[in-house]
């Protein structure tokens, strides 16, 4: 079910409903079964692959629990094993195959293992990475096992966290489920002003900017500069917005019943260095490859090569986690050699902004550290979007040299139409700059106090006024095609 | 103020069942829709999508009269809607049936390969009949590729499958949910208002509109806007062109069946002069001139089209896609005169 879906609208209100009015001993019940029929909406089979991981968890963390030395860690390493085994089943195996064929191509030899033809199951990625989670804080004495099946269930599928995250600890969110819930108005009017946020970011910005993006991205040896700069500017955009959005929408629902579940991003595209936009950036992911793969790696506590490969290790890996695709793990290693050089520069960039004189305007330099973390994002971006290698190095080149049509065709209307407007009316692309525009003041007001907690204090008129403005954008400039969100391909 | 909010949580909740029962039963849920069906009448599949009050023409619809079954048929009619379109006029079965005086069978709309489904049917080879395959041109490149030897499958779905698969429909799909909640008497009104507000103060329209004119009227078809973009440079005609000998040839050999074959102009094509960046990307021409090479019997419809187009009658209905009694006129007349070249034969 995507949040964005009329059916979300009627499932949301029915289930909050009974929430609250059901005894407390059988809400876990209620918000099981609805997190079942939310996630087999999308292909109701897939629920088996979701039980399974469930099941080999909740046995393994209670023989964990039970057990000591190597018999300990090897129901960890089990459990892991499961755990990667059905990831790796259903999502790389063909990348996985593709590229045996090639390599095996390369030596003459005959490949015959063919390709799987499943669906890769919704979100697969978010919870299985909860499940591991939940298994090596057990492991490391950090969580008590869970006894009640019923509950380990759905803490792995709660429904507004389980297709895209944010990526939970059993620490912060299973005791939740314990813990009896009032109606609180403060608190519910809170969680759905979140909400609305998250539909306003996806429906009225992610969702009108993908049009543009799409266009491009699919097109691409159809565009030059001017149209892959705006379209690689705007998918930076509108993943921010799809996913945060979507962040804002299950943290708000989860809100509204009572839960608090993690923040996953921190206005990202305000970082001053790429090493904060990781920690602003999808925090929920990072922080589990910071907790689970590189403290365990040994962190910064080694020696300046291999933390170098530590970083490396983790950002290929992130790239990994999010697709099998070469692309994806490109884009993760240019964000781990970002870090890399980054830490390495340190020094000398410090030397040259002294040496310009930078250093006496903050300000400026603060902008200047912003607009090169941005762009040095937006690149990397490229690689995430394109369908292939091939189209990504057309996109850099062009980028760069592909100028001289956009200039000798500066004064003809349909060229600018065609590659500024990308063939829509200048309406919709006017909104799309708004929009964007509209996301930075409302994030520059978010760092000076934080419109969920701040606009309490506002008077109550001016924030019905802001709700309302809010929920007719929404209605009035919505685009309203069921767009699923990207991260649910993860 | 507290029981005010609770108040409207209530009410969203009775809202929200009262959208959950009306789209899932349906007899209930027609007492609420805003717009009823009317007889004799329709508003085009382009305003039905549009939606704008700009468009909002009505067209008169005719009982079409055609029944006939394969086996007394002397021509089998293969096509698109446009085959079973009757806005102002009979559908083209019909009307075909009225001009030649001889039964017309017309095909299930859902056939794209005339081989399969006669093998499907087990269609013997008998007396010559005539074969009528029509597309439009938007579709024409993709059944063009379609048109090849059949493939034996058989699907055979155990009644258990078909349970789960209808208990799958009544619990997961949200189809009529969907309708029910944007067309019941309550948000419809207000999402015309929007919809009509942002068309008037943006020009913004439903993205399966490619293009418009409000001077004169006139909606199109995303994928024909698209399809002229797209195939601008293409080289494919000549590749459907051989695809579709291979059909005509194939149906004289194994059924005895004489095929002539039909690609309807996208409305685009004949008024894209309407559209501000509207042009051609002359695919009919294209690929009539390659059938002419390889000796297909097809009908130039898109000349007879050109020629018309200036004609006080349209040939295509400013809110549907599909053609007015004169486009479907013209047709006839064209089926008719090469119908009976090939009878003279």
């Amino acid at each position: 079910m995507l949040f964005n879906s009329v059916i979300f609208l009627i499932f949301f209100p029915i289930v909050t409903f009974l929430y609250f009015v059901m005894p407390h001993r059988y809400r876990w019940l209620l918000l099981l079964l609805a997190s079942c029929y939310f996630y087999m909406s999308f292909v109701p089979v897939y629920i088996l692959i979701l039980f399974f991981t469930i099941a080999v968890d909740f046995i393994a963390g209670r023989y964990i629990e039970k057990s000591s030395g190597k018999r300990r860690k090897l129901f960890l390493i089990l459990s892991i094993l499961a755990n990667v085994g059905v990831l790796f089943f259903f999502k790389y195996f063909n990348f996985f195959n593709h590229n045996m064929i090639r390599a095996v191509g390369l030596l003459g030899w005959n490949y015959p293992i063919k390709d799987l033809t499943f669906l890769l199951p919704v979100g697969l990625s978010f919870h299985t990475f909860q499940s591991i989670s939940y298994t090596i804080e057990v492991f490391r004495g950090n969580q008590k096992s869970e006894r009640h099946f019923g509950i380990f269930a759905l803490y792995v599928m709660f429904y507004p966290q389980l297709v895209a995250g944010p990526i939970e600890r059993p620490q912060n969110l299973l005791h939740q489920f314990y813990e009896k819930h009032q109606f609180d108005f403060e608190r519910v009017g809170s969680g759905l002003r979140r909400m609305l946020w998250g539909f306003f970011k996806k429906i009225v910005i992610a969702d009108r900017l993908s049009f543009f993006v799409s266009q491009v991205f699919n097109n691409v040896y159809d565009y030059q500069g001017i149209s892959l700069v705006i379209a690689t500017v705007f998918f930076a955009f509108q993943i921010y917005c799809d996913f945060s959005g979507y962040t804002d929408i299950a943290l708000g629902a989860a809100e509204v019943m009572g839960f608090k579940l993690m923040n996953n991003f921190n206005r990202p595209y305000i970082s001053r260095s790429i090493s904060e936009f990781w920690k602003r950036w999808h925090i929920s992911l990072s922080t589990w490859f910071r907790d689970y793969v590189y403290i365990p790696l040994g962190g910064n506590r080694v020696i300046w090569w291999r933390v170098g490969i530590n970083i490396l290790i983790v950002f290929l890996l992130s790239g990994l986690w999010h697709g099998a695709n070469w692309t994806y793990i490109f884009w993760g290693g240019l964000n781990g050699l970002y870090l890399i050089s980054s830490s390495l520069t340190v020094a000398i960039r410090k030397k040259i902004t002294s040496i310009i004189g930078l250093d006496h305007f903050p300000k400026i330099q603060k902008l200047w550290q912003i607009g090169i973390t941005f762009s040095l994002t937006c690149f990397a971006w490229i690689f995430f979007r394109a369908n292939t290698f091939v189209d990504a190095k057309y996109i850099i080149k062009n980028i760069f040299l592909g100028w001289g049509n956009f200039l000798s065709n500066i004064n003809n209307l349909t060229f600018l139409k065609d590659n500024i407007l990308m063939g829509k009316n200048l309406a919709e692309f006017v909104l799309a700059i708004m929009g964007i525009l509209f996301l930075l003041l409302a994030e520059w007001w978010q760092e000076k106090s934080t419109i969920f907690t701040q606009s309490l204090k506002v008077k109550s008129f001016l924030r019905v006024l802001a709700v309302a403005t809010i929920i007719f954008a929404i209605f009035f400039l919505g685009e309203f095609k069921n767009q699923q969100f990207i991260y649910f391909r993860f | 103020m507290k029981k005010f909010i609770l108040g409207l949580y209530l009410l969203v909740v009775v809202f929200v069942l009262f959208i959950l029962i009306g789209g899932k039963i349906k007899s209930f849920g027609r007492i609420f829709l805003a717009t009823q069906k009317e007889n004799n009448v329709s508003y085009g599949d382009l305003y039905t999508i549009s939606e704008l009050k700009a468009f909002h023409l009505p067209i008169p619809t005719k009982k079409s009269t055609n029944k006939s079954n394969i086996d007394e048929a002397d021509i089998f009619a293969f096509g698109d809607s446009f085959l079973g379109s009757h806005l102002g006029e009979k559908n083209l079965p019909s009307l075909l049936e009225d001009n030649l005086k001889m039964p017309v069978y017309a095909v299930p709309l859902a056939v794209e390969n005339p081989l399969e489904y006669l093998e499907r049917i087990h269609y013997k080879k008998g007396a010559t009949k005539i074969v009528i395959v029509e597309s439009v041109e938007r579709y024409a490149v993709n059944r063009g590729f379609a048109y090849s030897a059949p493939i034996a499958t058989t699907v055979n779905i155990s009644s258990w499958k078909k349970n789960i698969n209808d208990l799958d429909y009544l619990i997961f799909d949200t189809t009529d949910i969907d309708y029910f909640f944007k067309h019941n008497i309550f948000i419809n009104p207000l999402r015309l208002f929007l919809k009509n507000l942002n068309f008037s103060l943006f020009g913004r329209i439903d993205s399966r509109i490619g293009a418009y004119s409000l001077q004169p009227p006139m909606l199109f078809y995303f994928e024909e806007v698209n399809f002229d973009k797209n195939l601008r440079n293409a080289t494919l005609a000549p590749k459907v062109a051989k695809n579709i000998k291979f059909l005509g040839e194939t149906l004289k050999d194994k059924y005895n069946l004489k095929m002539i074959y039909v690609v309807i102009p996208n409305k685009y094509t004949i008024y894209n002069d309407l559209d501000k960046h509207g042009s051609y990307n002359n695919f009919i021409p294209r690929l009539q001139s390659e059938l002419s090479k390889l000796n297909v019997d097809y009908v130039d419809l898109y000349s007879r089209y050109v020629a018309n187009r200036t004609n006080d009658r349209q040939l295509y209905y400013p809110n549907d896609s599909h053609f007015a009694p004169l486009g479907k006129e013209i047709l006839v007349e064209e089926l008719d005169k090469k119908i009976k070249q090939i009878l003279k034969k």
